[in-house]
């Protein structure tokens, strides 16, 4: 606590204008002793005036500082001076400080506590991610052998009609038929499959998505961290108020994954296609 | 000649998966990356059969699209169907109420898809 010197009232720690004051007050009245001494001394005609004089400045050198620190000491000014040495050291025994400190504690652990939450949700994204990207990946090779499979089985039909034996017209008329039938099913077959490759791709945009709602939640979390000392050096207001933004990202990111979530007809929830 | 189907979607993998789909499947596919590209081929005089739009997109999203649409005289009563990522009811009942014909949650597979467009579009 800084004590000022205030109209000549000391309060709180004696600073450098209280010894002014106290070197000023002795050095005046050292002079104003020394000179009545010698005008009083000289008045009576006396040959010592002039050691007089001097025994009573040099006694007023002494006696006025230790009579204004006796004053001090009186009126209070050095015990307060302890005072506010003792909360100089330890400020926040004062009731006010404590509490404003124990905010900024409440408020920086409530942000710490919201960070982690918000790492936990997209970590748990993250896995998700991994996990559905597996199964995809699967999912098309499993489509790739059943491509190969089934021109597999086209080859093979492809091949009892082969040009090893003679044929009559009416034969080979029946196996054109026949094989322009087994392109027809190759090429259907084939259609739906790569359809259904083609419909796996499109996780790439369900995935890319994702990722970018949880960049955009982390990129809002970073700005708001980087509020985080200037919050420190404010009161508990401003810690609690920014824990609450950083809660309103998480919630807003919660939302959002729910908003997208996969649709679960198999356990209530809506279709994955509905007509209106 | 087959029939026209816009689609619209900011991810140029979408557009081109499902054009490939569509395209497979005998349709003449029109694309666009957001509502905006849709709208002006639109007023440009295209008259697809069906619009397929995407929901969350820059410029012009999805729903902002339809009810642009259905504000054209000559597009009142097409076919829209929304694909997006977007499943909960709230967003479903915004694209009901601007005038969506159906909604599909993204991803649809491709028999699932032509299925939906089989029965929206008039033999």
């Amino acid at each position: 606590m800084h004590i000022a010197c205030r109209s000549g009232v000391f309060c709180g720690r004696p600073d450098a204008g209280w010894w002014r004051f106290v070197g000023f007050a002795t050095l005046v009245s050292s002079v104003a002793f020394g000179a009545l001494g010698f005008l009083v001394l000289n008045g009576t005609h006396s040959p010592s005036a002039p050691v007089g004089a001097l025994a009573l400045g040099g006694g007023a050198l002494l006696v006025v500082p230790l009579a204004l620190l006796a004053a001090a000491f009186l009126t209070g000014t050095l015990r307060r001076e302890d005072e506010a040495d003792e909360g100089a050291e330890t400020p926040s025994r004062t009731p006010v400080n404590a509490v404003d400190t124990s905010g900024v504690v409440d408020g920086a652990t409530a942000l710490v506590n919201v960070h982690v939450r918000l790492d936990e949700v997209v970590d748990d994204q993250w896995k998700m991610v991994v996990r559905d990207t597996e199964a995809w990946a699967m999912a098309v090779v499993d489509l790739v052998n059943r491509l190969h499979e089934t021109s597999c089985v086209c080859m093979e039909k492809v091949a009892v009609l082969g040009p090893e034996r003679e044929r009559s017209h009416d034969e080979l008329v029946a196996e054109s038929a026949a094989l322009i039938e087994v392109v027809k099913g190759f090429h259907t077959a084939l259609v739906s499959d790569i359809g259904e490759i083609l419909s796996q791709i499109q996780y790439q945009d369900v995935v890319r998505q994702r990722m970018e709602r949880a960049s955009v939640a982390i990129a809002q979390r970073n700005k708001l961290l980087l509020e985080l000392p200037q919050s420190l050096q404010g009161d508990a207001e401003a810690m609690t108020g920014l824990a609450a933004r950083l809660t309103l990202v998480l919630d807003e990111y919660v939302a959002s994954e729910l908003r997208h979530a996969p649709c679960d007809e198999q356990h209530g929830g809506l279709p994955n296609i509905e007509l209106f | 000649m087959g029939r026209t189907i816009l689609i619209v979607d900011d991810s140029s993998l979408m557009l081109w998966t499902v054009n490939s789909t569509l395209h497979m499947a005998g349709f003449v596919v029109e694309k666009a990356e957001d509502g905006v590209v849709a709208l002006n081929k639109l007023k440009g005089g295209l008259k697809p059969v069906l619009i397929i739009t995407d929901i969350n997109m820059p410029h012009m999203g999805g729903i902002e699209l339809i009810q642009n649409v259905r504000a054209m005289p000559g597009l009142r009563f097409i076919p829209i169907l929304a694909m997006t990522t977007e499943s909960q009811a709230e967003k479903r009942a915004e694209g009901k109420k601007a005038g969506v014909t159906g909604w599909l949650v993204k991803p649809v597979e491709a028999s699932q898809l032509l299925a939906v467009i089989k029965q929206v579009l008039p033999a």
